[in-house]
């Protein structure tokens, strides 16, 4: 499991916990992808995944 | 990831290196002193070292340029080198009849064993070994001084790259290309009444795009422009000064002009600093502000604003099996009450309100503090323009005089104060996101990059409602802003923490004037306690800079790269230069410096008693041949043979 520097860390932390409307897992997930992508892997299938987790306010869907 | 070098060689390259083989040895020393003097090859052994650690693409006159003789048809540089422990051995090898080159790599480990043809190091080290990021460990005085000057980018580009955060910019172009794809097999699948819309808002986002690019493009050319004439500007203003120096009476005349601008700069920036405080407390602004907020402080009382009941109470009521009504609380209630929850107030924000309306009320200011220091302001502006006009008329007397050459300069600097003018209205005009100014400017989505960028937005939002994309898209612009946000914040943070291990060796480094970095933007901007912006510092306090940057930025990055250096010390005195050889050796876990001799003394000696140390001298004993030899004794002796020689 790839870990990163504090200063990133924290960012993540910070910002996630902010995003109140989000899943544990959408933010686990989302975490990991960063982490993941700090050592230069990016599939496709992982990035789209974690999209479809987000959680979307509906009054923009209208 | 860790990367050493374990040594290096030579076949046919200028400077006498036709066959020299450095060996580190093992165990490795932490640091290496390379003595070689002037002519020998370090400017080449640096531009070599820079070559195989990014693989650059090399012109044939460069390739040419290192031929160790005519004679030699071919040459080569070798770098040894071991990437988390994995042996690696990079050439670069030269043609010099054709001016080709080719990199090869053998690993270890590697299947095939033997050589490869190619740069092969590990992808994501190729990625982060640009020739530009190069050049902040592959070190020379030339980056000290332009590291504050040229590349305005370079100081927070090196973070991004370094600490990988150019890695998530990389992430959002990836969730870019990812809703596209998804776009395209929706539109593929779509009805022919379906098709028209499709087209229409496809249509329309792809022609915002390519506007986009193109105003992007002439942002870019204009600033690029931009760059050449403020450097011909700066030239020109050089060359006047020194048309004014050469008469005696103006030369003093502008002494004291100088003088009284740095008062002036003083005051201003002492004025500016006051008055910013100043209008951090709104109160103190005017009294009609301060009159308004004691009105709308007891407005929020009389009202008895906000109102109690908070958000959290619908939530947890949500949660609840029974309403306090007494209805059942199904599905349905649940996710009303959850929505309409969103309408009151979180708890922590009544808290806010609650202590904003005590503030409010009780405010309370001396409102000419603000008149005040506007006035003086105000003076020390008038001084200004003044103190410009008296710059300006020891030119007009120097022309006088008969100086025809500064009247052409001064005609020319005229000239390019006025295009850097248009330029300057071009730019606003293509950026400006201020909606008035937007007006003013008759700016729209085909002149103005935030309005094209707003065109864009729209049409892909239409686009994606029409391929029943949008939920998908709306989900991935939330992604890119969480990344972006990630991004931002911890780049900030960063910048704070090299910003601050930066100043703390600069204390040391420049005790005498407390040289600080202001702030790392694009570059380093320093201030020091003498003047309010640090314009002119010596070329030792540049590299001083340099260094306090370079280790603070390099130090603690999550790859530990070889600090490879040339000349570390020649240009600084020798107060600095002992405090530069006692910081930084601490500072990296492998440090190759090429000295000359007259770097021994204050930086050298430093290491002489110090444990984990080799030196070796390369030497050229006739005009053909450089010879290395290993030892401290013979480094320390080697003056007298070069004094000989």
């Amino acid at each position: 499991m790839p870990t990163v520097y504090p200063d990133l860390a924290s960012a993540i932390d910070e910002t996630l916990a902010a995003a109140h409307e989000q899943s544990t897992e959408f933010k686990r997930r989302l975490r990991r992808l960063i982490e993941n992508v700090t050592i230069g892997n990016l599939a496709d299938d992982d990035v789209r995944e974690v999209i479809e987790l987000a959680v979307v306010n509906e009054a923009e869907e209208d | 990831m860790e990367i050493r070098v374990l040594g290096w060689s030579y076949e046919n390259i200028r400077g006498g290196l036709r066959d020299v083989s450095v060996e580190l040895g093992s165990p490795l020393p932490r640091w290496t002193l390379i003595q070689m003097p002037n002519g020998t090859g370090k400017t080449t052994t640096m531009a070599l070292f820079r070559a195989v650690f990014t693989g650059e693409a090399l012109s044939p006159e460069t390739v040419q340029d290192f031929r160790a003789s005519d004679d030699a048809d071919t040459g080569q540089f070798e770098v040894r080198l071991t990437i988390d422990g994995r042996l690696y051995r990079i050439q670069l090898r030269l043609d010099y009849r054709t001016g080709g080159y080719a990199y090869w790599t053998a690993r270890s480990e590697e299947r095939s064993g033997g050589i490869e043809e190619g740069l092969l190091l590990p992808r994501e080290l190729g990625r982060l070994l640009t020739p530009q990021f190069a050049r902040l460990f592959i070190f020379d005085g030339e980056l000290a001084k332009e590291i504050r000057t040229v590349g305005r980018d370079r100081a927070a580009e090196a973070i991004k790259t370094l600490y990988r955060l150019d890695q998530l910019e990389k992430l959002n172009v990836q969730v870019d290309r990812l809703v596209e794809e998804r776009q395209q097999a929706a539109a593929s699948v779509s009805s022919a009444t379906e098709m028209r819309g499709v087209n229409r808002w496809r249509n329309g986002a792809n022609a915002a795009a390519a506007r986009k690019e193109k105003l992007v493009a002439e942002q870019r050319e204009y600033q690029r422009r931009q760059r050449e004439l403020d450097r011909r500007h700066s030239k020109i203003a050089a060359t006047i000064q020194e048309h004014i120096q050469q008469d005696a009476t103006l030369r003093s005349r502008k002494e004291a002009l100088d003088q009284e601008r740095a008062r002036i700069d003083q005051a201003l920036f002492e004025a500016t600093t006051q008055g910013l405080a100043v209008l951090r407390s709104a109160p103190k602004v005017h009294p009609q502000i301060l009159a308004r907020l004691h009105a709308l402080g007891g407005k929020l009382t009389s009202l008895k604003l906000p109102k109690t009941i908070s958000s959290e109470f619908f939530r947890e009521l949500a949660e609840q099996s029974e309403c306090v009504c007494g209805r059942q609380i199904t599905a349905t209630e649940k996710k009303a009450i959850l929505d309409r929850a969103n309408l009151y107030l979180a708890e922590d924000q009544i808290a806010v309100i609650n202590k904003m309306k005590l503030a409010l009320r009780e405010s309370s200011a001396d409102n000419s503090e603000f008149s005040t220091v506007a006035d003086t302001l105000k003076t020390q502006l008038r001084e200004l323009q003044r103190n410009k006009r008296d710059h300006d008329q020891l030119e007009l007397d120097r022309i006088e005089a008969g100086d025809a050459e500064l009247q052409e300069l001064r005609s020319e600097a005229q000239q390019i104060e006025f295009e850097l003018k248009e330029i300057e209205a071009a730019v606003e005009r293509l950026t400006t996101r201020d909606p008035s100014r937007q007006r003013v400017l008759r700016a729209d989505d085909k002149t103005n990059i935030p309005l094209c960028e707003a065109e864009l937005k729209r049409c892909q939002e239409k686009y994606a409602t029409v391929t029943k994309t949008r939920r998908f898209m709306l989900q991935a612009q939330l992604v890119q802003e969480l990344v972006g946000r990630i991004a931002d914040l911890a780049l900030d943070r960063l910048r704070e923490r090299v910003r601050t291990a930066t100043n703390e060796k600069l204390k040391h480094l420049v005790p005498s004037e407390s040289l600080q970095v202001a702030r790392i933007g694009g570059a380093l901007e320093l201030e020091s306690t003498r003047l309010a912006a640090k314009a002119g510092v010596s070329e030792g306090q540049s590299l001083a800079v340099a260094y306090a940057f370079l280790t603070s930025l390099l130090t603690e990055a999550p790859y530990q790269l070889p600090f490879i250096v040339d000349s570390p010390a020649v240009s600084l005195d020798t107060k600095v230069r002992r405090e530069v050889g006692e910081l930084i050796p601490g500072l990296f876990g492998q440090m190759i410096m090429f000295v000359i001799s007259s770097e021994r003394e204050g930086f050298a000696d430093a290491f002489y008693d110090r444990k984990g140390v080799r030196f070796f001298t390369l030497w050229r004993e006739t005009d053909e041949v450089t010879n290395v030899r290993d030892g401290l004794d013979f480094f320390r002796s080697f003056h007298a043979l070069e004094a000989a020689q």
